[in-house]
């Protein structure tokens, strides 16, 4: 029983095993990205009800919470990589380490271009310090630090400890950080703004944001995947594997 | 070798050199002077974000000479020799981050009132000034060991060291002014003291074995 | 169909050019990212590719 899961475990240290395997999943992925994004996006662009409070601006939410979600969710993926590669010194989860840092910044990126767009209308300004916004602006730093840091060493072997070691360092930092800033910010928030109203959501709103979550999880761990993909086949470029498959 | 033989060899290295130890406190004053320069000389501007501004330059100067904690020891190749001691790493950096805290954390406490005095803070706030960047100070600094330990390997490590470690220090930051805010509006001083306090001992406990780890690989990096 | 015409849904009550440029910006940096994959990967593998041939010709 143990030595079976100890079994699959290894499998996944092994670059030419998760070659063969993903370029079966990676497929698959991007067809239920496209058929879920594609549907709800449609579906909350066109066809969803307007807002009562924020008109049509709201449907910026399809992308904003989706990309949010995942910036948040992709750090921890990042960490998670990065603490099994510095415990089981596996070269795999720190390749995968590498490749989450720069799809977690586009991620972030994305949410806050979103969240600041979705602002003009909704609060009359581009940007406000209000908590979320500003937790994901030091979210962004810090995959910005880990991007930096991994990249800084010559030595790939010493950038994936240090990028692993930051990247868990951080994860202790980033529900501090959260918690930090919802304090200042009931501190400091002007009265005039008020930034709780998030749109009272109907079920004709509710189901479409749902296919798109789904539908941004799977086009993450498309992107991730093909991501990995190619990192694996640059570090094994001088094993038979990746000579046969040229 | 106890850990207190570290703390005082390492305390007497740092004031050995005197102008490693001066040039920080330096520039917090000169930073500090230049915003009355930059924004307006008049108290009624400078009162409310007086605190803010001191603490922000703190923070900055906190990070400032993170490069003299292990980039010595790098170089001369003594930190190799750290990672085959008989004394556990971790102990070894918790010692040295304490000392960098007494040499910078300490003075910067003390000076701040002074500097708060200069952009027309209010004196209510000057006690929990001090005490606020007493605590913060030592947080930061086990932050900003890892940080260093982290890039001392790295031949334009000050910077990289400079981008991964501010985003760190906004909660000490945020609990240490929200504190003075407090005390000055008077407000309950007392939930983002403890907030503050709470953090600065979790940095202090995360710390040893982050910067033992990262001492490893920078002495593996060569 | 939500909006009565096509017009209308491009406009979105004057919220167009919030809504479109959220979705426009998302969308090119997607493009941009995948672009940007697929260079690393052509690169890779022609850099591969040249070695093998190398190794073959000696």
């Amino acid at each position: 029983m143990a030595s079976n899961r100890w079994e699959w475990f290894h499998r996944w240290g092994s670059p030419k095993w998760y070659y063969q395997k993903s370029s079966v999943w990676t497929p698959w992925l991007a067809v239920l990205s496209v058929v879920l994004l594609g549907t709800g996006l449609v579906w909350g662009l066109a066809f969803a009800p307007e807002d009562v409070k924020q008109g049509n601006s709201y449907r910026i939410i399809f992308l904003h919470v989706p990309a949010a979600f995942l910036a948040l969710a992709g750090y921890y993926i990042m960490a998670i990589a990065g603490a099994i590669g510095l415990i089981w010194r596996m070269k795999l989860s720190f390749i995968a380490m590498r490749a989450a840092a720069p799809l977690g910044a586009l991620l972030t990126f994305i949410s806050l271009f979103t969240g600041a767009v979705w602002g003009k209308p909704t609060w009359g300004t581009y940007w406000v310090w209000d908590a979320r916004i500003t937790s994901m602006l030091i979210l962004f730093f810090l995959y910005l630090g880990v991007i930096v840091l991994t990249d800084a060493f010559v030595r790939k072997d010493s950038g994936d400890k240090a990028g692993a070691i930051l990247a868990l360092v951080g994860t202790v930092n980033i529900p501090i950080i959260y918690k930090s800033v919802d304090w200042w910010n009931s501190l400091h928030q002007p009265a005039t703004i008020k930034l709780t109203s998030a749109p009272s959501m109907d079920a004709s709103m509710w189901y479409p944001l749902l296919l798109c979550i789904l539908g941004m999880y799977a086009f993450y761990f498309f992107l991730l995947l093909r991501s990995i993909r190619t990192r694996v086949v640059e570090q094994d470029k001088s094993k038979a594997w990746v000579k046969e498959i040229l | 070798m106890t850990i207190w033989h570290y703390f005082l060899r390492d305390l007497k290295l740092y004031f050995r050199n005197a102008s490693e130890l001066t040039t920080p406190l330096i520039f917090f004053l000169i930073a500090i002077a230049m915003f009355p320069l930059g924004v307006s000389p008049e108290s009624a501007l400078l009162r409310p974000i007086s605190f803010g501004l001191v603490w922000v330059v703190a923070l900055f100067c906190m990070q400032f000479s993170l490069d003299t904690l292990y980039r010595d020891d790098f170089s001369s190749g003594a930190l190799e020799q750290l990672v085959q001691h008989e004394v556990p790493l971790a102990v070894i950096a918790i010692s040295r981050t304490l000392v960098y805290w007494v040499c910078f954390g300490v003075p910067i406490a003390i000076m701040a009132p002074v500097l708060g005095l200069m952009l027309a803070m209010e004196s209510s706030g000057f006690g929990v000034l001090s005490l606020t960047l007493l605590v913060g100070t030592m947080g930061m600094a086990s932050i900003g060991a890892i940080g260093s330990a982290l890039t001392v390997s790295l031949k334009k490590g000050s910077v990289v060291m400079t981008l991964i470690v501010l985003p760190m220090f906004v909660p000490f930051l945020i609990f240490g002014s929200g504190a003075v805010n407090a005390a000055i509006t008077g407000a309950n001083v007392s939930p983002p003291l403890t907030a503050l306090v709470g953090i600065t001992v979790l940095a202090l406990s995360i710390c040893p074995p982050a910067i033992a780890a990262s001492i490893k690989m920078s002495v593996e990096n060569g | 169909m939500y909006f009565d015409s096509f017009a209308e849904f491009i406009n979105m009550g004057g919220h167009g050019p919030y809504v479109w440029a959220a979705y426009g910006v998302t969308f090119v940096s997607f493009v941009i990212y995948l672009a940007a994959q697929r260079r690393a990967r052509k690169e890779v593998e022609r850099k591969i590719r040249n070695r093998i041939r190398r190794e073959l010709n000696r």
